[in-house]
C-alpha cells in the first residue's frame, strides 16, 4: 500500500505562461519543478494552441524528463434534451465586461499519442482557430479533423460539459453528452478527469476543485464505464505564484481583482508533489465510497501513470525536431531553379559566361541541392511575384540579400556581387537550418496577402508565426 | 468580522478538540469535536492585504515586507463543550501561517 504513495505522479494537465493570461509559469521552470519533485515525465496542456511545445520539449530534454503534449480547447456543442447540438449564446455585455471578454465555455483537453497523435492535436488547434480571435471547437469540426483512428485521448474534466451537468447533479445529461464524445473517440480514447483542489463545493465558484465533484465524476466514470485520470489542472509551478494566476484572470476579463471574478480558488493549483497527488486520489476515492479506498486511490493513481507512460513522445520520431518542414517539392526541382536563375541572367543585366557570376551560381546552387531547400526558394519567389502582381511593394531584407540565387528569382533587388555581399552569410552547408528570407511589405496591406497565401497554398499548409523573443 | 482566536488539537492533521477562550461573558470552554462535516481550503483577498496596500500608498511602508497570506484551511465540525452540552457546528479556520481562529459558531 505504502508502494503507491511513493510512486512518482506525473502532471498531464498543465497550462504553462503559453496559455495567453492563464498560466504563469514559464515551461522551463515548470520542467524544472517537476524534475526537482522528482517526476519522471510532465504533460503540457496550454490554452488554445502549442506555442510552448518547443520550448517545453527543448526544457525536458535538457533536464531530462519525458515530454507529453497536449491542448486545452473550448467546445461549444451544447447537448439539449433532445440530443441535438445547440450554439450557446454567448452574453455579449459590454456593461459587464467580463462576459464580454470571456465567454466561459466549457473546455476539453486532448493529449497527442506518437506522431499521429501530435498531428492530430495540431490538427484540432487549427479547426479551432478558423475563426479569428475566437477559438472555439465545435462537434461539426472535430469530426472534420478525427477521419482516421483516434490517436488522441480527451479529456473530459470538471470543466467540461459533462463536469457542469455532475455539478448540477444531472446524471442522465452527463451520460448523453459522454455517450456522444464515446462515438466519436471510443471508450479507450475517452478518461474523466478528477481534480481536487479541494475547495468548497458549497461555494458555486468553487464547486468544480472540490473533491466532492471529483467523488461524483468518478462515480459516474464508474457507472459508464470510463476510466478516470487524476490532473491537479496546474496553471502554476509553485504554490505563490497563484497571484499571478489571479492578475490574469482579472486581466483576461478586464475587470478589477476581485474573489468572484477569479476562477483560481486557492493555492493547490500548482505544480504538486507526488505525495499530495497521492492524498488527494485518497480523498476522492474515500469520498466516492466506490469500494475500497486503499485500492481504489491506488487504481487511480496507476491508470493515470499508465496513461502518461503511452502519451510519452519521442522528439525526433514523434515531433520531428530539428527537422525543416519544406514545401512539398516535385521530381527535378532543382532542375526548375537553376532553369529560374539562368532565365533570371540576362534580365538583371548580367554577361552570358561572366566566370565569376557562374561560379557563383553553381556554389549558390550546389548548397541549396545538399541541403533540399530547392521548393522553399521557389515557393519565396512565388509569393513575391504574387504580392508584386497585387500592386503591393515588396523587398528582400537582411541576409537573403547575400544571394545570387535570391536576386535572379527577382526576391532581392540588390546585385550581391557588385555589393560583394556574403551568400555564406545567409546560408551555409555548416549550418544546416533553414535559411530566413524576410520580405518587407506594406503594412497595410500585410493581411490581404496573407488572405492570398491561404487561398493559393490551402490553410493547412500555411502558418502565422510570431517571434516573441526578439 | 470579528475573528476568535483559538487553540484547536489535532490528531493527525484532523481537529479533535479546541478551546474558546474566556470573554466577558463566559469562561473559557473546551469542546470535543464529534464529526468532522468538511474541510476545505480557501485562498485569502491577497490584494487587500498589508503588504498590497502599502504598495499603493494606502498603509505605512513597513507592511510593504510582509507576505500576504495564500491559503487558509475551514475545518467545519460538529462538536460540544461537555457530555449534557447541546451540539453545535463550528468552522475552525487555520491560517497559512498555523494560527487557529473560529469563522462561525452555529450553536
Amino acid at each position: 500500500m505504502a508502494a503507491a504513495q511513493d510512486q512518482p505522479f506525473t502532471h498531464l494537465r498543465v497550462a504553462s505562461g503559453w496559455s495567453m493570461k492563464h498560466g504563469a509559469s514559464h515551461p522551463l521552470e515548470l520542467v524544472e519543478r517537476a524534475a526537482s519533485l522528482g517526476q519522471p515525465a510532465l504533460g503540457l496542456t496550454d490554452r488554445d494552441g502549442v506555442y510552448g511545445a518547443v520550448k517545453f520539449v527543448l526544457a525536458c530534454q535538457k533536464v531530462g524528463i519525458s515530454p507529453i503534449l497536449g491542448v486545452d480547447l473550448a467546445f461549444s456543442g451544447l447537448l439539449t434534451s433532445s440530443g441535438i447540438p445547440t450554439q450557446r449564446g454567448v452574453a455579449r455585455t459590454p456593461a459587464r465586461g467580463g462576459a464580454f471578454v470571456d465567454a466561459r465555455l466549457p473546455r476539453v483537453s486532448f493529449l497527442a499519442q506518437g506522431a499521429a497523435g501530435w498531428a492530430q492535436v495540431c490538427r484540432l488547434v487549427s479547426a479551432a482557430h478558423t475563426e479569428r480571435a475566437n477559438p472555439v471547437l465545435t462537434w461539426e469540426k472535430i469530426e472534420e479533423v478525427m477521419t482516421g483512428n483516434p490517436a488522441i485521448v480527451v479529456l473530459l474534466g470538471p470543466d467540461s460539459l459533462i463536469g457542469s451537468a455532475l455539478i448540477h447533479k444531472r446524471e442522465q445529461q452527463a451520460c448523453t453528452e459522454l455517450a456522444r464524445w464515446k462515438s466519436l473517440f471510443g471508450s479507450e480514447q475517452l478518461r474523466m478527469e478528477l481534480i481536487s483542489h479541494r475547495a468548497n463545493d458549497r461555494d458555486p465558484r468553487a464547486v468544480s476543485r472540490s473533491t466532492a465533484l471529483a467523488a461524483r465524476m468518478l462515480r459516474c466514470a464508474v457507472d459508464e464505464h470510463i476510466t478516470p485520470v487524476l490532473t491537479n489542472a496546474v496553471r502554476h509551478a509553485r504554490p505563490e505564484q497563484g497571484r499571478v494566476v489571479d492578475v490574469l484572470d482579472a486581466a483576461r476579463r478586464l475587470v478589477m481583482l476581485d474573489e468572484r471574478h477569479l476562477d483560481r480558488v486557492n493555492s493547490n493549483g500548482h505544480l504538486a508533489s507526488s505525495q499530495h497527488m497521492a492524498e488527494i486520489a485518497h480523498e476522492i476515492a474515500d469520498r466516492a465510497a466506490v469500494g475500497s479506498t486503499q485500492l481504489v486511490a491506488n487504481r487511480l493513481l496507476a491508470v493515470t501513470d499508465e496513461l502518461a507512460r503511452s502519451c510519452v513522445l519521442d522528439l525526433q520520431g514523434d515531433l520531428g525536431l530539428g527537422q525543416a518542414h519544406l514545401p512539398e517539392a516535385p521530381a527535378g526541382v532543382n532542375q526548375v531553379l537553376r532553369q529560374r536563375c539562368e532565365a533570371g541572367l540576362s534580365r538583371r543585366g548580367f554577361t552570358r559566361g561572366d566566370r565569376v557570376v557562374t561560379e557563383r551560381l553553381d556554389v549558390e546552387l550546389g548548397v541549396i541541392e545538399h541541403l533540399g531547400f530547392a521548393s522553399y526558394f521557389l515557393t519565396v519567389a512565388d509569393i513575391v511575384e504574387m504580392i508584386r502582381g497585387l500592386g503591393i511593394r515588396v523587398a528582400a531584407r537582411g541576409s537573403g540579400a547575400g544571394s545570387l540565387v535570391n536576386h535572379l528569382l527577382d526576391v532581392s533587388g540588390v546585385d550581391p556581387i557588385a555589393h560583394g555581399l556574403l551568400f555564406e552569410r545567409f546560408l551555409s552547408p555548416l549550418r544546416v537550418q533553414l535559411p530566413d528570407i524576410d520580405l518587407d511589405v506594406e503594412s497595410a496591406r500585410r493581411l490581404e496577402i496573407y488572405q492570398h497565401i491561404f487561398d493559393k497554398y490551402g490553410a493547412q499548409r500555411v502558418a502565422c508565426v510570431a517571434m516573441t523573443d526578439t | 468580522m470579528r475573528v476568535e482566536v483559538i487553540e484547536v488539537q489535532c490528531r493527525e492533521g484532523v481537529p479533535v478538540q479546541f478551546c474558546r477562550p474566556a470573554s466577558r461573558a463566559r469562561a473559557s470552554r473546551r469542546y470535543r469535536v464529534r464529526a468532522v462535516l468538511g474541510f476545505w481550503v480557501e485562498g485569502t483577498a491577497w490584494w487587500r492585504s498589508k503588504a498590497v496596500r502599502a504598495v499603493l500608498g494606502r498603509e505605512s511602508h513597513e507592511s510593504i515586507d510582509t507576505t500576504p497570506e495564500l491559503d487558509r484551511t475551514i475545518w467545519r465540525v460538529e462538536a460540544r463543550a461537555g457530555e449534557q452540552a447541546q451540539v453545535g457546528v463550528y468552522d475552525l479556520v487555520r491560517d497559512g501561517d498555523g494560527a487557529w481562529s473560529l469563522a462561525r459558531a452555529a450553536d
